[in-house]
């Protein structure tokens, strides 16, 4: 069991998509883990691929208007409780050595990885079991 | 009073003259008139900022299925498959 206390923690777009959805599989895990991040239990964090993704998430599979999507992710965005990460120079080259190690992660995924990689951030929240299989990073999967 | 700042600043012909009419009536300069206006935008938009919170994100959508869950592997997927067949 990993402790999550006061640790930076980065926050996939699964777990996002779960919590805004009521008809989500794992919304009441989602909600679940989301008081814990109002309680400041951990240090939730954002990368810009996160935020872009939950936008084409709203806009192509939950057909919600642009303007409309764009606010819903900006509550994510400009919530002071998150950290916004992105990328640089630095972590392209990391997804670039990434990938030439023949990481076992869909390419889009080994981005996500150079970015928090890059950023120091230890933990990732996933619904996606793939990520266990990854060294570089240590995973709690939402169940 | 906080520090005073000089700007310029580029105004539609039209704006700008009832501006000066407003400033003749109200009896106020028009940096005044201009500085009001400013801080009303700037407080409205921070009160939006308090009003909406996560909370009112949460199951705010109702989408079964697939469609209603989030696989980057899929996503990405038929992206590039449009992409490569356009």
């Amino acid at each position: 069991m990993i402790n999550l206390s006061e640790k930076r923690c980065l926050i996939d777009t699964n777990i996002l998509v779960a919590y805004i959805n009521q008809s989500h599989p794992l919304h009441l895990n989602a909600k679940k883990l989301f008081q814990r991040i109002l309680k400041k239990e951990f240090k939730p964090v954002l990368s810009s691929q996160n935020l872009l993704e939950l936008t084409a998430v709203l806009v192509e599979a939950f057909k919600i208007s642009k303007q409309k999507a764009v606010k819903d992710v900006e509550l994510f965005a400009n919530d002071p409780l998150f950290e916004i990460i992105y990328p640089n120079q630095n972590v392209l080259n990391n997804f670039f050595s990434l990938m030439e190690k023949g990481i076992s992660l869909h390419t889009v995924d080994a981005f996500l990885l150079a970015t928090a990689i890059k950023n120091r951030i230890e933990i990732i929240i996933t619904t996606d079991k793939k990520w266990k299989k990854i060294n570089e990073i240590k995973t709690v999967l939402l169940t | 009073m906080s520090q005073l700042i000089r700007t310029t600043i580029t105004l539609p012909a039209d704006l700008y003259e009832k501006l000066r009419v407003a400033s003749f009536y109200q009896r106020k300069p028009i940096s005044q008139l201009i500085h009001e206006g400013v801080k009303k935008i700037l407080s409205q938009k921070k009160n939006k900022v308090i009003m909406m919170t996560l909370k009112d994100i949460e199951g705010k959508y109702r989408i079964t299925g697939k469609k209603g869950e989030f696989n980057r592997f899929q996503f990405y997927d038929k992206l590039i498959r449009k992409k490569v067949s356009d």
